[in-house]
């Protein structure tokens, strides 16, 4: 069992994010129900948070400010090996690639990010 | 009563795997994965991590442990056991929590309004999302503001409906002292921000301290799932459970089965996602939920619609025994000792060769005991092998 930890962020925002998840293998079930083909669990984090909002007592005093890049971590499981015996981002997703020095803003349960990046 | 062919009462496992207890050879036994850890209530009572791979023996609701298999999910609220405040009560202090640690909190608040508050960016959701908002409570003494369910007033939603109608429903007990509640809620509108407020202030009262919380989760489906801890720096997510076992050889035999299952549903998110599903590669026998409460027995390849066509009341939460008797030509259902269905299949289901939960979009299920017989039963019979 190899698994990866992936963070990426989609500058073309959820669209494009969501093109690159389908194409990772969705299927239909009987009653009409989507579910992936493949073993890796994605998490889409949404778009990235710019500005926190602000509040008093119960008043917003500004509001969240987000920017265009939506947010997407992936955790790879059994990513086939190249001829030299590495690993690397399926086909089309290291180009969105973030790569961070802390564990970001989400993980994995019981999982480090650190330890599993590629 | 003759002797199951296959037996699985949760007991031996190891990374991937789950023992049945017959048969003996191994040819029972089923596979399992989740690509990262999971959390349980251990034989203690405490909830506690298990790591990548290992199956999840839940003691919340017995001394006898289930199998726990749940959907992907993540948990939004970021430092989950102290929970968001958009502004600080006077004073928190640390107290046990469910997983045994000094991390649950006993807030003061000074205002009526402190709160704990969650909020959803415009454009994350689709119009009529659910979500589902659960927290653990203890109550140090009683508290001397409003009574409330759970002990946090949910009120002053923004772009959220509660779909609650006593204000919380209570999900678990007396896990180290703490009781679970949970809220559903549902998005008006996907294309604006939204707000979940769960109100400390005026049930607490304000300068007293008299209730803890701790392990606050909100998630984007319609029930709770099993607690997912996240750290102060951002959020975190389980991996999907499957469950599955490809017997071939054994342990069914053509035409004449008995199965029974001993199973707690825990809610599911869409119409007709199933829980557990006895196949022979084609033709198949599967238990779907259907709408709250609501399950449906589906014979695809063996019936023009369901074999219990949504009308299966099961309660969420509570232990259920289901069992269907099948030869060529005849069905017999079986739900906690009554007869639910009686029906001439159109088509066949002659060696079961599959049971799995790991297809479609997946459903909550707590198993504690799944047989098979190689013969077909009497509806008397299978009335006994369901009474609780």
């Amino acid at each position: 069992m190899g698994l990866h930890i992936g963070k990426y962020r989609f500058g073309y925002g959820r669209e494009q994010a969501e093109s690159k998840i389908e194409a990772l293998g969705v299927e239909q079930d009987e009653n009409g129900n989507n579910y992936p083909t493949h073993k890796h669990t994605i998490t889409k984090l949404g778009y990235e948070v710019l500005e926190k909002a602000v509040y008093n007592g119960e008043d917003v005093i500004s509001e969240t400010v987000f920017g265009e890049g939506y947010l997407v971590d992936v955790l790879w499981r059994d990513l086939q090996e190249d001829e030299d015996g590495l690993v690397d981002h399926p086909y089309g997703w290291k180009t969105f690639e973030v790569d961070i020095n802390s564990e970001g803003i989400h993980g994995f349960l019981g999982l480090k990010y650190q330890d599993l990046k590629f | 009563m003759a002797t199951p062919s296959l037996t699985m009462i949760p007991s031996g496992y190891k990374a991937q795997k789950v023992y049945s207890v017959l048969p003996t050879n191994g040819d029972g036994d089923f596979t399992f994965d989740r690509n990262d850890a999971g959390s349980r209530v251990n034989k203690n009572g405490l909830i506690e991590q298990v790591a990548t791979d290992i199956p999840r023996l839940d003691y919340s609701d017995s001394s006898c442990p289930s199998l726990l298999l749940e959907p992907a999910s993540t948990n939004l609220v970021i430092g989950s056991a102290e929970g968001n405040y958009p502004h600080l009560p006077a004073s928190l202090t640390n107290t046990i929590s469910p997983d045994g640690t000094n991390n649950a909190v006993i807030p003061t608040p000074q205002y009526t309004w402190i709160r704990y508050q969650e909020i959803i960016p415009a454009g994350t959701y689709l119009n009529g999302q659910k979500l589902t908002y659960s927290w653990y409570r203890k109550r140090i003494s009683t508290p001397t503001g409003v009574s409330v369910n759970g002990d946090l007033e949910v009120r002053g939603l923004i772009n959220l409906t509660s779909l609650e109608s006593n204000n919380a429903t209570q999900i678990e007990s007396n896990i180290n002292g703490f009781d679970r509640f949970q809220v559903v809620v549902e998005i008006i509108n996907g294309s604006l921000e939204s707000e979940f407020r769960a109100y400390v202030g005026d049930v607490v009262g304000v300068g007293n301290s008299s209730v803890a919380y701790f392990g606050h989760q909100f998630e984007a489906l319609p029930y709770a799932t099993s607690y997912i801890p996240t750290p102060i720096t951002g959020t975190a997510s389980r991996s999907a459970e499957t469950f599955s076992n490809d017997f071939s050889s054994q342990p069914t035999v053509a035409n004449t089965n008995t199965v029974v299952l001993k199973f707690i549903p825990m809610g599911f998110s869409t119409d007709f996602y199933e829980l557990l599903r006895f196949s022979d590669g084609t033709n198949e026998i599967a238990l779907e939920g259907f709408q709250t409460n609501n399950y449906d027995v589906y014979g695809s390849g063996l019936a023009s619609s369901g074999m219990v066509d949504g009308a299966l009341s099961l309660d969420a939460g509570s232990i259920n025994i289901i069992s269907f008797s099948y030869s060529g030509t005849s069905l017999r259902f079986s739900h906690n000792g009554s007869t639910i269905n009686t029906t001439t299949p159109t088509g066949n289901l002659p060696t079961i060769t599959e049971v799995l939960n790991n297809a479609g979009g997946l459903s909550p299920i707590k198993i504690l005991d799944l047989r098979v017989y190689n013969d077909f039963k009497t509806q008397e019979e299978i009335n006994t092998l369901t009474t609780i």
